[in-house]
């Protein structure tokens, strides 16, 4: 009986694997395969529906942390146009010849956010240097935790911090951080005003450019690609940075 | 003495036995059967390895049908040997001592009588076949059980070394004066065995003179089959 | 007849020429293509990294208890599955050996963090269990556990059941014929289950990152340390690390082929 049900299963699943790869093959009008910073896919999810009904073409927007979309880029994935939250890695692009155009997009600002027991023990980023705090920053591998990293050594606390041992946790994304603020299992966390935002955690205390350099949202429109309708999204984008402004962030002029 | 009373059970919807009533005295009472018929299920409710659904089973006149195996005091010897492997053959034999049953002394009687001297130090894995089965019977002796199940324990045995052990069984057996609940399929075994006998078919257990008497009742039970049963016919096709 | 004797060849050949090359493209192909990426500058900046020898020394330490952990609860569970195997307790135990493999490691991470964290275990400490190498070690039991214990079950379902009562009627509790009898026939059961839980345990990383904290030098584990070096772009360093795992998996093997070949 078992392997009857298996047997069954198995040719349904070939089935749609064969369904799925004959619409691929079929489908061959123009398409824009778009990778996106995590971040940002709530108001870009908003921008590419609209782009997608102006103008009839089919947009594959990837979404995942920038660094993982940098390295599936340089080896050799199938991309016309990259929104990055980290401006070195379109730098970093354009040092590879692998650029046709390149654009600062938003702006954006690392902000302290504390959670429900924070509240009462973190009113500024100098009390991060107190005795028994909770704090989380993300891994350097999101830009956020550099970013943070940085802006608390150029502040002068990182060493005391470090050395009290009240960095509790490091994860991967800016997006488990903010939930650990959110679920109170930290007391404070350092996050983007973007982020923060969209958690509805309000901002108590901000880093400015000053401490952490600027952030900056880039746009790569990648050499080889579909470069004409790759630069047609990317002043789509520009036209529609509204969309991005109601979640925090801040128009790169 | 051993009291069985309107014993049945089922797995599931197939009836294995069909309340089943049975006296052993201080007696071999072999039970006869087919692969399949019943006979070890039997044993193993009468051990307290199995429920039955219904019934009652007397030990020494004490009600011990809803008693674990380890309160019944039984002995029960299975078919294949099961001795416990990463245990020396000493061990294996003085093993109930650890639950405070036996004796030291009646273990090196019957260590002697069942000949096993020269093993003692070895790993089960070691022995023949005639030797674990020795074993296999002085570890369930040694605990000096009140009732000996045995569930054709020389069936997997040559026929020589079948033809030896039988009778140094039964005289084991017979010195220990307690009741014995034998059940096999072969008729050799029985006749050399048994001091009593009954045939147990499809679940239901009758008794019987003699073993010739009991083997004919399951020999005629097969003919009956072949006359309406089609399965059987088509697989002699 | 001939054409029966042709396709007994053809099937027996069909098999080992689509299986060995499939073998080497799929699975040793790629680790050697790793291998041949080391290189010395790589290798020494790794060796010399403290945070590096930190996160194998966390590894290490934390999978072999959670390994632990999971076999003596794996014990618990056997005994279940040989004389409980049809109480209410043995089936949720039993559902429960598949749960954790289906759910996303990330999930099962925020799961823990919830349960442990300092909301419900607050008296732990300023983050409960969340964020020590407690955690680290009980999220790698939650992944691995059902490994261990399917390993166990399966042991008890080739044992020989007629040994166990045998014993039971020479006097055993159930307690006493699992300790004494089913214990030590389970012993390669167990020990393979715990070669699988530990080696699970070494890489995983989804849940370790998010309920253990995964701070260099305190609770950071050497898969989040790869996978750390390969999103910073210091390719030649994750290919150290990851070599160092190979390694460490490779001398697990050879452990488990002489445990076998003792035994056998």
């Amino acid at each position: 009986m078992k392997r009857h049900y298996l047997r069954k299963l198995i040719l349904f699943l070939t089935f749609l694997a064969v369904l799925s790869t004959n619409e691929a093959i079929c489908a061959e009008p123009v398409k824009l395969n778009l990778y996106v910073a995590a971040g940002l896919k709530k108001a870009m999810d908003v921008v590419v529906e609209k782009f997608i009904k102006e103008n009839g073409v089919e947009t594959y927007p990837n979404y995942g942390p920038s660094g993982g979309l940098y390295t599936q880029i340089i080896k050799g994935q199938p991309c016309d146009i990259y929104f990055s939250a980290d401006w070195d890695l379109i730098e970093k692009l354009e040092q590879k010849e692998m650029l046709a155009q390149k654009k600062k997009f938003l702006k954006d600002f690392i902000v302290l956010v504390v959670s429900k027991t924070g509240e009462n023990k973190v009113r500024s980023l100098n009390d991060l240097t107190k005795d028994g705090i909770v704090l989380s920053i993300a891994d350097p591998r999101a830009p956020v935790g550099r970013y943070a990293e940085k802006g608390l050594q150029n502040s002068g606390l990182f060493d005391t911090i470090v050395a009290k041992g009240n960095i509790k946790a490091k994860p991967s994304t800016v997006n488990q951080l903010a939930i650990l603020v959110q679920k109170d299992q930290v007391d404070a966390g350092l996050i983007f005003q973007s982020v923060a935002n969209m958690y509805g955690l309000p901002p108590i205390d901000s880093m400015g450019t000053d401490l952490t350099g600027e952030i900056v949202f880039g746009i790569g429109v990648i050499k080889g690609g579909n470069e004409a309708l790759a630069n047609k999204f990317m002043e789509f984008a520009v036209q529609n940075v509204a969309e991005f402004v109601s979640y925090g962030w801040q128009p790169y002029e | 003495m051993l009291k069985i009373a309107n014993l049945s059970k089922s797995f599931g919807t197939h009836k294995v036995i069909k309340n089943v009533s049975l006296t052993v005295g201080s007696e071999i009472r072999v039970v006869l059967g087919l692969n399949g018929c019943g006979k070890s299920t039997m044993l193993k409710i009468v051990a307290g390895i199995l429920a039955s659904d219904n019934g009652k089973i007397l030990i020494d006149k004490r009600d011990v049908t809803a008693l674990p195996p380890e309160d019944r005091h039984v002995g029960y010897v299975p078919q294949q040997a099961s001795l416990f492997k990463h245990l020396s053959v000493r061990e294996n034999i003085r093993y109930c001592l650890r639950n405070g049953r036996g004796a030291e002394a009646d273990i090196d009687q019957l260590v002697e009588m069942l000949k096993i001297e020269n093993v003692l130090d070895k790993k089960p894995e070691a022995l023949s076949g005639g030797f674990q089965s020795r074993v296999s019977l002085a570890r369930t002796l040694a605990s000096q059980p009140h009732v000996m199940l045995m569930d054709e324990p020389l069936s997997d045995l040559d026929l020589a070394i079948k033809e030896k052990l039988i009778p140094e069984f039964r005289k084991v057996l017979k010195k220990l004066g307690i009741p014995v609940l034998y059940v096999t399929h072969d008729l050799s075994e029985a006749q050399l065995l048994g001091d009593r006998f009954s045939c147990m078919i499809e679940g239901v257990l009758s008794d019987a003179d003699s073993a010739e008497k009991a083997f004919g009742l399951i020999r005629e039970s097969i003919s009956d089959y072949d006359l309406h049963g089609p399965a059987q016919h088509q697989l002699r096709n | 007849m001939d054409g029966s004797l042709m396709n007994k060849i053809m099937n027996k050949d069909l098999i080992t020429i689509l299986f060995t090359p499939l073998l080497f493209l799929l699975i040793i192909y790629p680790i050697v293509a790793l291998l041949t990426n080391l290189e010395v500058p790589g290798v020494r900046e790794t060796l010399m990294d403290g945070l590096f020898w930190d996160s194998v020394k966390n590894t290490l330490l934390a999978a072999l208890v959670a390994a632990s952990l999971c076999v003596i609860l794996s014990i618990g569970f056997g005994y279940c599955h040989l004389f409980m195997r049809n109480s209410l307790l043995y089936k949720a135990a039993n559902l429960m050996n598949d749960l954790p493999i289906a759910l996303p490691h990330t999930v099962a991470g925020l799961a823990l963090l919830l349960a442990f964290g300092r909301t419900n275990f607050g008296f732990a400490g300023p983050t409960g269990l969340a964020f020590t190498m407690i955690a680290v070690v009980l999220a790698m039991f939650f992944v691995s556990y059902p490994l261990a214990a399917r390993a166990v079950a399966s042991g008890v379902d080739q044992m020989d059941l007629e040994s166990i009562a045998v014993a039971r009627t020479l006097g055993d509790t159930p307690t006493k014929a699992f300790l004494r009898i089913a214990l030590p026939a389970l012993r390669e059961a167990l020990f393979s289950g715990f070669v699988l839980s530990f080696a699970r345990s070494l890489s995983e990383f989804a849940a370790v990152i998010m309920f253990g904290g995964n701070v260099p030098g305190s609770t950071q584990v050497l898969a989040s340390y790869v996978f750390t070096k390969v999103e910073e772009g210091e390719v030649a360093m994750a290919v150290t690390a990851s070599g160092f795992c190979i390694f460490l998996s490779l001398i697990l093997v050879v452990l488990v082929g002489q445990g076998r070949r003792r035994r056998a």
